[in-house]
């Protein structure tokens, strides 16, 4: 069987006056995918989103869903499930109303919406409240409502526009393993716009970051934490101390960087065309740093104890300050404000960038 | 100081206040003049209003033409706030400015330009004149409710309803105007009310044969000075409150005249 792509867009570009929102975005994803645009908004995001619902014509390229073309196709012909973080349930009907909207449209039987509209709902464990009107419901349960609506069409794509933000934190993190859960078993692809990071690891298969109307790097969330393609994506996901260093060589996929008299091996990827000893910035990220007996020394300047862990912030002279993860017992035990460290780069899963 | 606050404030109410209570008064009493204050109780006065035979036909014609000028202006009213509201093309300020500013043109102004245009069309001054008056005065009223309304209305109602399918033309009606219902609702009631007690532009445009009940009245004073006159405004007020308190009810009417903000 063929595995025929369930998104597929080619160099879609948007401008609105002289302001380009996306810069030719190239895009695949597999049937029952799930990828997630990051970025911080006015990147270009939610742009992606209303390109690839309809509600925006691109200005170049092609947009296909499921092998169709649909660049031209109007909204409501693209087989779409939507879901906003508004939620924006129709509020003049209850919800068994909101969640058949979409079958009615689409002239199915009476039969056959009482019986899908059941189905949904008990999908996102709300059969009690079909009678209720939206206003009655919580916002999780609204939220829940939106989701169902946009599944029981059954479509070719979810689209869900930060779905969450409006939640508390720990709602928000159920709703996220709920989804995560429905989207697994129904086997949906989905495409999930979201400004936050933690949410994005979490949930997708891959992740497309985006900065200032690009796709930076579409990669899995992995591959994006430890495999960062661009400075802003090593800055955007995850914690990190920046040093600046020099390029020393390299050697087939890996290369060597010094900053501050440490030697660190770094992808080469990065640093392709760059002459030994010109400028680079290293990020390290701070769980990958440790104490050690030889090290870059410093002294610690600020602690902060989370209970698992804590972070230390730690004054290294010329390399600036950088910061360390360590378990909360050790930073209990040893590292008071004011005491010298020694940081070991021995773990560092360092990337470099030419400056 | 809370003393002083309090006298200020009721002294602010009974100025407001005091002109309509004192016709009200002057309704129940029984002498054959407008009198102050009220010495014999009667309710001659508001069997003589509701059995005076200009009255009755005065009222059936205003509620006609109210009932038909708020009608055709919540159309027209809403088409255009729709236009307003979605879209952006050339004379739209000028459009919005014009219809959101209704007191910078006088009745009177409306009412004679009325005339001279049904003169020129070669109309006499039947009911398409009155109605088109009276269209004219109200629509600004029924646009701003209206466009409060719409602006009220999540945008994002619209984009999940053509999401899952549904054609533009059968989101308005599904989704859109259902939305819509009360401040349609409020908006014809608001118009229906202005209409109804519209005079100054009426007294231009309107005939013996139709003259709506403002006007039958200003005919009524001219030739008696009682005080069914005060009776009538007893019950202008009872009607124009019911009418308030049951859209009140029902419909919120704070929130479609925007003077209260939109509860999400």
């Amino acid at each position: 069987m063929r595995n025929i792509e369930a998104l597929r867009m080619d160099g879609v570009t948007k401008r609105f006056g002289t302001v380009t929102a996306l810069h030719e975005a190239w895009l695949n994803v597999q049937d029952g995918e799930f990828v997630t645009l990051l970025g911080p908004s006015g990147c270009g995001k939610t742009t992606l989103l209303n390109l690839i619902a309809g509600f925006l014509e691109a200005d170049a390229g092609e947009i296909f869903i499921g092998g169709k073309l649909v660049t031209a196709l109007p909204v409501w012909e693209r087989d779409l499930g939507m879901v906003f973080q508004s939620y924006a349930l129709f509020p003049h009907m209850n919800v068994a109303r909101n969640v058949g909207y979409g079958l009615r449209a689409r002239g199915v039987s009476k039969a056959e919406e009482a019986s899908r509209v059941a189905e949904a709902l008990a999908l996102v464990r709300l059969s009690q409240m079909a009678d209720r009107r939206p206003k009655q419901l919580s916002g999780g349960q609204q939220q829940r409502v939106a989701l169902a609506r946009a599944l029981v069409i059954r479509p070719r794509l979810l689209l869900l526009d930060e779905p969450f933000s409006a939640l508390d934190r720990n709602l928000r993190v159920e709703m996220q393993m709920e989804l995560k859960e429905i989207q697994r078993s129904l086997g949906v692809t989905t495409i999930f716009v979201t400004h936050d990071q933690g949410e994005a690891m979490a949930m997708s298969d891959r992740i497309a970051v985006m900065s200032e109307g690009r796709i930076l790097q579409l990669d899995t969330p992995e591959g994006i934490y430890r495999r960062p393609a661009h400075p802003f994506v090593a800055g955007f996901v995850g914690d990190s101390t920046v040093l600046a260093g020099r390029f020393l060589d390299r050697s087939g996929d890996q290369a060597s960087v010094e900053a501050s008299g440490m030697l660190l091996t770094v992808p080469a990827a990065p640093l392709d065309g760059l002459t030994p000893g010109s400028a680079v910035s290293i990020y390290v990220r701070p769980e990958h740093l440790a104490a050690a007996d030889k090290g870059l020394p410093g002294t610690v300047i600020s602690r902060a104890y989370l209970g698992d862990r804590a972070e230390l912030l730690v004054d290294a002279g010329q390399a600036g300050r950088i910061l360390l993860r360590v378990p909360g017992v050790e930073a209990l035990s040893r590292w008071e404000v004011g005491v010298s460290i020694s940081i070991g780069f021995d773990k560092a899963e360092a990337v470099a960038f030419p400056d | 100081m809370m003393l002083g606050f309090r006298l200020l404030v009721l002294a602010l109410l009974g100025f407001v206040l005091m002109p309509t209570a004192v016709a009200i008064m002057a309704a129940f009493d029984s002498r054959s003049i407008i009198a102050f204050p009220v010495q014999w109780f009667s309710l001659r006065w508001f069997e003589r209003a509701l059995n005076y035979e200009d009255f009755q036909t005065g009222f059936v014609r205003s509620a006609f033409v109210a009932v038909v000028a708020s009608t055709l202006s919540v159309v027209i009213g809403s088409m255009a706030a729709y236009a307003i509201d979605r879209y952006s093309f050339r004379g739209k300020a000028t459009l919005e400015a014009l219809l959101l500013a209704p007191l910078a043109i006088p009745h009177f102004t409306i009412g004679l330009g009325a005339l001279i245009l049904a003169a020129q069309l070669g109309q006499s001054r039947g009911w398409p004149v009155v109605i088109f008056a009276h269209v004219v005065l109200v629509l600004p009223f029924v646009l701003r409710s209206l466009y409060v309304s719409l602006k009220n209305i999540d945008p994002r109602l619209e984009a999940v309803a053509l999401s899952l399918g549904a054609k533009p033309g059968r989101v308005i009606w599904t989704v859109t105007l259902p939305a819509l219902a009360p401040g349609l609702a409020g908006g014809w009631l608001f118009a229906a009310i202005l209409s109804f007690n519209e005079f100054t532009a009426s007294l231009f445009v309107t005939s013996h044969r139709t003259q709506t009940l403002p006007v039958a009245m200003y005919n009524y004073v001219r030739e008696y000075a009682d005080p069914s006159m005060a009776a009538i405004s007893v019950l202008y007020i009872l009607l124009t409150t019911i009418l308030l308190v049951i859209a009140n009810r029902f419909l919120g009417l704070g929130r479609i005249l925007g003077t209260e903000d939109a509860k999400h």
